[in-house]
């Protein structure tokens, strides 16, 4: 175990919906230059914690530590100025936009403002996405086509580009693999891998086991919004696929419910 | 076999010179516009000496103005996927407050009557900027319950809808408030400026110059600037635009207040046009402009429309109307006709869009 301070770090996250206990005290933890695998059954609460560590949810109880320091994180502006990007399972991209705007929404390059209007300074955002494209390799034509125009391959490869622009120390990736081609999904892995090595820390969510074993070095299983098994992955790929499946439904559990704060 | 991929090939070229052209190549806006024409030619052919001359010009222009300016502000609301019902009355209730101010001041306008009893007349100036500021008031009333309280914009713009008509019965107790005809008030609506001379001269209508005007900077906003970016993001993926830390409330409310300025815009231009403030004035003007919303380009769903179609969308009923009275066709069947070209026009931009995905 290393005595290393978390890159980032949640304890005891809970969050309520109305009669849905979607979290019942999480703690997870990510360090640098590590790929976490997040998995569990629909429902599990998968998406919801990251949404609380993206500032998109706020948690009815729990800590965030950004370099072990406290983090107030209550929308998504707070958890992007802190380094925390996402690329959401649901609303990624507006499809009615074209491809250097997705790039760079919510935060447009600004050529001068006149009073509460900001003059946006389209070229260089042009410029901006293209390197962006080109540096990921990704295969689009033009960042001015809308992204309804792209297929789901390209549409998700500017998803998580844009979130990578803009020197993010967290990545969460949720389901970035849902719905795509094999040639497409080995893409994203490869983007994973070109990430990683450059020093981000990326939270994965998937519920294709393989893609997680392929890039991931540990992995936190939930269920019924606790967590249930956190651990390194390392044996062969068979037993890891067997074991965690025994995790997901609920026939071995490293963090008994007597023991887990509740 | 070799004709599908030809067809594809020569879409795929087309899509990435789109792509690669400045904006107005890729223009939407294109086959609009040559209806437009189209229409104009027609037109033009079937009445060769009336329809081009210049006070029939100068009719179709402040008819573009009238529709342009309202379309021009549900345009933006449109876009960030809402809608504004209550143009058309507001167009009667700031006529109606506009009038009365100039004539009698605030002392005529309940509820102000109990407060301050029997006031002066204000300058026409600063009578405008209030009534302005007022519908930017009712937008913002609009924009607070669409955002703080999730209540649909059709309801809530309804609600003003009857509201505001009710209100400028109620102000004017039904009757007219009329200005004398020597009134400064009245060069606003009436007035024109005129380009040439002898019997051909251009009359462009101060309405038409205020609409090109309105139009350049909602354009610019809408193109240059990051609130512009925003609004067609809000309307695209309003999730998308909150994550990435747009303020969604915010972009809404703007769009509201916009839409309120144009109705209270259209409102004084036409109090001033008639010479009256009348609360009987714009009815079902709101439906008018959301028709040409909509014949010019712009998707009820949120996300897309553009200030040159939305103009055209104006232009193409004004002179569908223009042309339908020269040609002496009956009014009843005039509004079958523009009914039928609505249709048209959502039918083509639906198949457009089943096309494209
Ligand atoms: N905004 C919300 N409002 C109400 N309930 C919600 C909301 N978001 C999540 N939930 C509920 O919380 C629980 C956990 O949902 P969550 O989306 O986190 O699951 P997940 O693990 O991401 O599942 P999946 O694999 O299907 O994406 C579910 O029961 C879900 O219905
Ligand atoms: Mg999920």
């Amino acid at each position: 175990m290393t005595e290393r301070t978390p890159l980032v770090e949640i304890r005891n996250a809970k969050k309520r919906f109305g009669a849905v206990q979607a979290l019942r005290g999480v703690d997870l933890a990510v360090y640098s230059g590590e790929v976490l695998g997040l998995v569990g059954d629909n429902a599990a609460g998968k998406s919801t914690l990251m949404k609380v560590i993206s500032g998109a949810y706020i948690p009815d109880e729990g800590e965030i530590f950004i370099d072990g320091k406290r983090a107030h994180i209550t929308s998504p502006e707070d958890s992007r100025r802190l380094g925390i990007e996402m690329v959401y399972q649901d609303f990624a991209l507006a499809n009615n936009l074209d491809v250097a705007a997705n790039v760079f929404l919510g935060r447009e390059m600004v050529r001068w403002s006149l009073g509460p209007l900001k003059i946006m300074n389209k070229r260089a955002m042009e410029a901006g996405a293209r390197d962006l494209i080109d540096n990921l390799k990704i295969d689009i034509d033009s960042v001015r086509l809308k992204v309804e125009n792209l297929s789901g391959g390209q549409r998700q490869a500017v998803a998580i580009g844009r979130v990578t622009a803009f020197n993010a120390k967290v990545i969460i990736m949720d389901e970035p693999t849902a719905a795509l081609s094999v040639a497409a999904i080995g893409k994203v892995l490869d983007l994973i891998r070109e990430l990683k090595t450059q020093g981000c820390a990326i939270i994965l969510i998937s519920h294709r086991l393989e893609d997680v074993y392929e890039v991931g070095d540990r992995i936190i299983v939930l269920r019924q919004g606790r967590k249930v098994a956190d651990r390194p992955i390392g044996e062969d790929i068979h037993q890891f696929r067997e074991e965690i499946v025994a995790y997901m439904v609920g026939a071995k559990d490293d963090f008994s419910p007597e023991a887990a704060t509740v | 076999m070799d004709i599908q991929n030809a067809v594809t090939d020569t879409s795929t070229m087309l899509n990435r010179v789109r792509s690669r052209s400045p904006g107005f190549l890729r223009a939407r806006e294109l086959p609009i516009a040559i209806v437009f024409l189209g229409l104009c030619l027609f037109f033009w052919q079937e009445k060769p000496d009336v329809f081009l001359r210049p006070a029939n010009l100068a009719i179709i222009m402040r008819f573009v103005a009238t529709f342009g300016l309202l379309a021009i502000g549900e345009l933006l609301v449109i876009i960030t996927g809402g809608i504004d019902l209550s143009v058309g009355s507001m167009t009667a209730l700031t006529g109606v407050l506009v009038a009365t101010l100039i004539m009698k001041g605030f002392g005529a306008v309940p509820p102000f009557d109990a407060l301050l009893g029997d006031t002066s007349p204000i300058a026409i100036l600063p009578a405008i900027i209030v009534v302005l500021f007022f519908g930017g008031l009712v937008g913002l009333w609009h924009g607070l319950f669409v955002t703080k309280l999730h209540i649909p914009p059709f309801i809530i713009t309804l609600g003003t809808w009857l509201m505001a008509r009710g209100a400028a019965a109620y102000i004017t107790r039904g009757y007219p408030i009329v200005f004398p005809s020597d009134s400064a008030f009245l060069n606003l609506g009436q007035g024109k400026v005129t380009l040439g001379d002898g019997a051909n001269a251009l009359q462009i209508p101060n309405m038409f110059i205020v609409l090109v005007v309105a139009a350049v900077v909602v354009a610019f906003i809408l193109n240059a600037t990051t609130l512009g970016r925003h609004i067609y993001a809000v309307g695209g993926n309003t999730e998308a635009a909150r994550v990435s830390g747009i303020n969604v409330d915010r972009v809404r409310m703007f769009s509201f207040v916009a839409s309120g300025m144009m109705g209270a815009l259209v409102g004084i231009l036409l109090a001033s046009r008639l010479g009256q403030g009348t609360p009987t004035v714009g009815t079902a003007y709101e439906l008018w402009a959301i028709a040409a919303t909509v014949i010019g380009g712009t998707s009820l769903f949120g996300g897309e429309g553009t200030v040159l179609g939305v103009i055209l969308g104006a232009a193409i009923m004004g002179v569908m109307q223009n042309g339908m009275v020269l040609l002496n066709v009956s009014s009843y069947l005039q509004e079958i006709v523009l009914g039928v070209v609505l249709v048209i026009a959502v039918t083509w931009d639906m198949w457009r869009r089943h096309r494209q995905t």
